[in-house]
Parts: structure tokens; C-alpha cells; sequence
């Protein structure tokens, strides 16, 4: 589930990632995220609560989390919370690999 | 034709009940008049003057009439509604007649639809199987060695590849984005550009060879155009091993290799970014592993279906370490491939149990 508030700049992101058509599940939120990227409040929080990734999905996620890249350039507050659940080393080991490539503040957060 | 009807029970009922009342004072003034005044016209005339009784009962057919008028009004309101009711159950049976038809007609096609379109993907699975199913190939090269392949649907973006090249034997593991048809496509062009690569073109290390298929993968999905947003390519893990030398090489996208020797498990690490696609900025050439086998050792590599599959339950994943754990204990290590792979697939078939599989698996090992 997806849910993106522009009141708060809180965007989440919480479940299963497996549609089958990763493309057009994935379009219409970046396009809202490029939207926002244009307008961006002063602080966005970032969570993600993901428990499966296909593997189209993972590629679409890292697509929309470097898309807020262009926030920390432009010297806004952007934090990425990565929630996993403990002993996923899965969910983790993404987490970890996403945190490396991207230059965006990111916090691990097993739960 | 309802109110004929209505008019007929109305005044049928009233008729009925005054002509029952009628019998009260014509009972009576017989009675009377028999009983003191004899039968005749004169003694029932008699009666009725002398008696005030009977001119109360005289009116009971007024009053009888009247209720069962009454009774009759009640009795065509039933009857109304049982007719209007009765209408409304005929149109909804007609309605839902028409609508089953519908659904018959949806079903049938949707039967038809599935029908064809899993017959074209039979049919697919034919020449996919034709052009990738290449084990026979690595069972020669690697008499004990094993491939589990199950692919989620009925095609598969999932593949085994190997192929001789120079004295090098190279394999690998390769996982396309996505699953059924759209991954059976991507499983084309990275077995036939990989083909090229190695036999075509005899790029031997296995870091080049990642990087050239990346190249090719982006020119072949037109994915440095600007406006493309089409991020698909593959995760692989790729293999070279070279029997002169007893030295393997490695280059990984995404998933890793495991060398086993008898209870030690070395992990060979891949890199982050996958295969195709042009969102990673920061992407830099792939990195090559070399190190050396002796006679015996293990390699395996394998496609994160098997480690993302849920439980039974769907609480948690299948990991990497119950894959690490059944190569390297028992003394699998030392037992003929197949056989690790049998005890592998109950493993993974009772931790599945009856949930569904969640993408293609691919697992491959060769004996060195």
C-alpha cells in the first residue's frame, strides 16, 4: 500500500511489492513523486514496511527512493526509515545494498 | 382484469353474509310463529308486531353483510398483494434468468480466453525449452552436479545457461525481472546475448562479461533514451571455472556464489546493481572473485525465489541459511549432488507447504 500525504510529507510505503505489472503499478507514483520533488515541503519522512519484493518491484523502488536524491540536493530534510521485520536478512540485506547507493539519510529500523 | 376481480369478492362477501343474516330472523319468526301461532302468513306476521326480538334480529343481515363486506375488503388487499407480489417474483425470475444467461456467456469466455491463452503459453514453454534447457550440456561437463529449476508459471524469467568456451567452463544462474511471459522474453535476450558474448565475441572474464551484457541489455531495450523508463534486465550469478588452472572466477549481479568444502561454506558476494536499466547513478564496473578449487569442492549458485518464499503460514521467508545449512551439513558435502538435491526439494517443499510459490527458483551446483 502507498500512501503519500503532502500535508505532512510523510510517504509510505507498507506491504507486498508483487504486481505483476510492475510498470503501471509503479507510473502514476512517480509521476506524483516528481510532482512533489517540484514543491517539496521543508521535511519529507520516507517509510518503507515492505515484507516482499518481486524482483521488477526492487528496481521501481530504488527508482522512486532516488528520486528523493534530488531533495537532499536541494538542502531539504529527507529521512528514510527502512523497517524490517527481525531475522528478515532479506528485507534487511536490501535495505543495507539501497542505504550504500543512495545519498539520502537512511535508518534501519528492525521491528 | 384485477378490478372485476376486486368488485366480485367485495360484493360476493357481502352477498354471502347478508344472506347468512337473512337466515337469523327467518329462523326465528318460523320458530316463533310454529311454536305459538301456527304455521301461516297471519302467525308470522304476528310474531314480527308482537316481539321487539325480533326486530333486532331482523337486522342481522344489514350487519352481517356490512362486516363481510369488511372481511371482503381485507380479503382483496390480500389478494392484491399476492398478485403484485407475484409479478415482482416473475420479473426477478425473469431477471435473474437473463442475468445467468449473462454469466454463462461471460463464464465461456473467460473459459475460452484462459483456454487459448494457456495453450500459447505451452506452446511458448516448447520453444522456450528448446532454446534454454542447456543441462544436458553442463551434466556433461560436471557429471555430478544437479539443476532445480521450477519456474512460477508455466514460462519462466528464471534460466540455466552454460556454455564451453576456450578450455573455460562457464555457467550460471540468471533471474530476469519478472516471471511468466514478460520474464520469458527477458530470459531470450539474456541467453542469446550472452551467447554472443562469450562464444561470439570470446569475452572470457566474467567481470567483462557482466559489463558488455549490461551494455547490450540497455541498447537492446533502448534503455539510454532519455524517456525510457523501461528498468527491467536481470540478476546473475556467473561462473568460470577453469580446469587447467583449478582456479574459479565469479562476477555477480545481485545474487552471490557459495563454494563448499565439506562443512565450510565461503560466500562470494555479488555486486548491488542489477543487469540492465540505467537508475544507478553510482553504478561501477563489476568486480571479479577468483580463487582456487581443489578436486571435490562445491559450487553453487541459485535466483532469490527460493530464498524469498514464504512459509505455509506466510509469516516468514525461506532465507539464505537454511541453503547454506543444507549444503554444508549431513556430509551433503560429500554425498553425490543429486541426492543434496532431492533432500533439498522435501526441505523446501514442506516449508512451502500449500502456499504458492511466489516467483521462478532456479538452484544449480556443480561438483568440481
Amino acid at each position: 500500500m502507498i500512501d503519500f500525504d503532502t500535508t505532512t510529507g510523510v510517504f509510505k510505503v507498507t506491504g507486498r511489492a508483487l504486481p505483476e505489472d510492475a510498470h503501471s503499478f509503479f507510473k502514476p507514483i512517480e509521476e506524483w513523486l516528481e510532482e512533489y520533488v517540484e514543491d517539496p515541503l521543508d521535511s519529507t519522512v520516507v517509510e518503507m514496511r515492505i515484507d516482499y519484493f518481486n524482483s521488477a518491484a526492487t528496481r521501481y523502488i530504488f527508482n522512486l527512493l532516488m528520486s528523493f536524491e534530488d531533495l537532499v540536493e536541494a538542502g531539504k530534510d529527507v529521512k528514510i526509515l527502512w523497517h524490517y521485520k527481525e531475522g528478515d536478512e532479506l528485507i534487511e540485506n536490501k535495505g543495507e545494498e539501497m542505504e550504500s547507493m543512495l545519498d539520502v539519510p537512511f535508518e534501519m529500523k528492525p521491528y | 382484469m384485477a378490478k372485476l376481480s376486486s368488485k366480485d369478492v367485495r360484493l360476493q362477501y357481502a352477498l354471502y353474509g347478508a344472506l347468512f343474516g337473512l337466515a337469523f330472523p327467518v329462523i326465528a319468526t318460523l320458530f316463533d310463529a310454529y311454536r305459538d301461532l301456527g304455521l301461516g302468513w297471519s302467525g308470522i306476521v304476528e310474531a314480527q308486531r308482537t316481539q321487539p326480538l325480533h326486530w333486532i334480529i331482523d337486522t342481522a343481515p344489514i350487519f352481517l353483510g356490512f362486516f363481510s363486506c369488511l372481511a371482503g375488503i381485507k380479503q382483496q388487499e390480500v389478494i392484491d398483494v399476492n398478485e403484485g407480489l407475484e409479478q415482482k417474483v416473475e420479473q426477478r425470475t425473469e431477471m435473474l434468468n437473463e442475468q445467468n444467461e449473462e454469466l454463462r456467456t461471460i463464464q465461456e469466455e473467460l473459459e475460452d480466453s484462459l483456454l487459448r491463452i494457456s495453450q500459447s503459453i505451452n506452446y511458448a514453454q516448447r520453444i522456450q525449452d528448446a532454446i534454454i534447457s542447456n543441462t544436458k550440456e553442463l551434466k556433461h561437463a560436471f557429471p555430478d552436479s544437479f539443476v532445480m529449476f521450477r519456474p512460477r508459471d508455466v514460462v519462466s524469467g528464471d534460466f540455466p545457461w552454460y556454455v564451453k568456451k576456450d578450455g573455460y567452463h562457464f555457467f550460471a544462474a540468471v533471474d530476469c525481472t519478472g516471471h511468466g511471459v514478460p520474464g520469458a522474453f527477458m530470459s531470450l535476450i539474456g541467453y542469446f546475448l550472452l551467447n554472443k558474448i562469450v562464444k561470439d565475441q570470446g569475452v572470457v572474464d566474467t567481470d567483462k562479461i557482466l559489463c558488455e551484457l549490461h551494455l547490450e541489455v540497455v541498447n537492446v531495450l533502448k534503455q539510454s533514451a532519455a524517456e525510457s523508463d523501461v528498468h527491467d534486465g536481470m540478476d546473475l550469478a556467473l561462473v568460470r571455472v577453469d580446469e587447467a588452472n583449478g582456479e574459479v572466477m565469479y562476477s555477480g549481479a545481485g545474487n552471490p556464489v557459495y563454494h563448499v568444502r565439506g562443512e565450510d561454506l565461503i560466500e562470494y558476494k555479488a555486486d548491488f546493481w542489477s543487469v540492465g536499466g540505467t537508475q544507478y547513478k553510482k553504478r561501477a564496473p563489476y568486480k571479479a572473485h577468483r580463487f582456487e578449487y581443489k578436486k571435490g569442492d562445491i559450487l553453487t549458485v541459485y535466483s532469490d525465489g527460493i530464498s524469498d518464499q514464504f512459509s505455509a503460514d506466510g509469516s516468514t521467508k525461506f532465507g539464505f541459511r537454511k541453503i547454506k545449512k543444507h549444503l554444508t551439513s549431513n556430509g551433503n558435502a560429500d554425498r553425490p549432488l543429486a541426492e543434496v538435491q532431492s533432500s533439498f526439494e522435501n526441505e523446501l517443499n514442506e516449508w512451502m507447504g500449500d502456499h504458492r510459490q511466489m516467483d521462478d527458483m532456479l538452484f544449480m551446483g556443480v561438483k568440481l
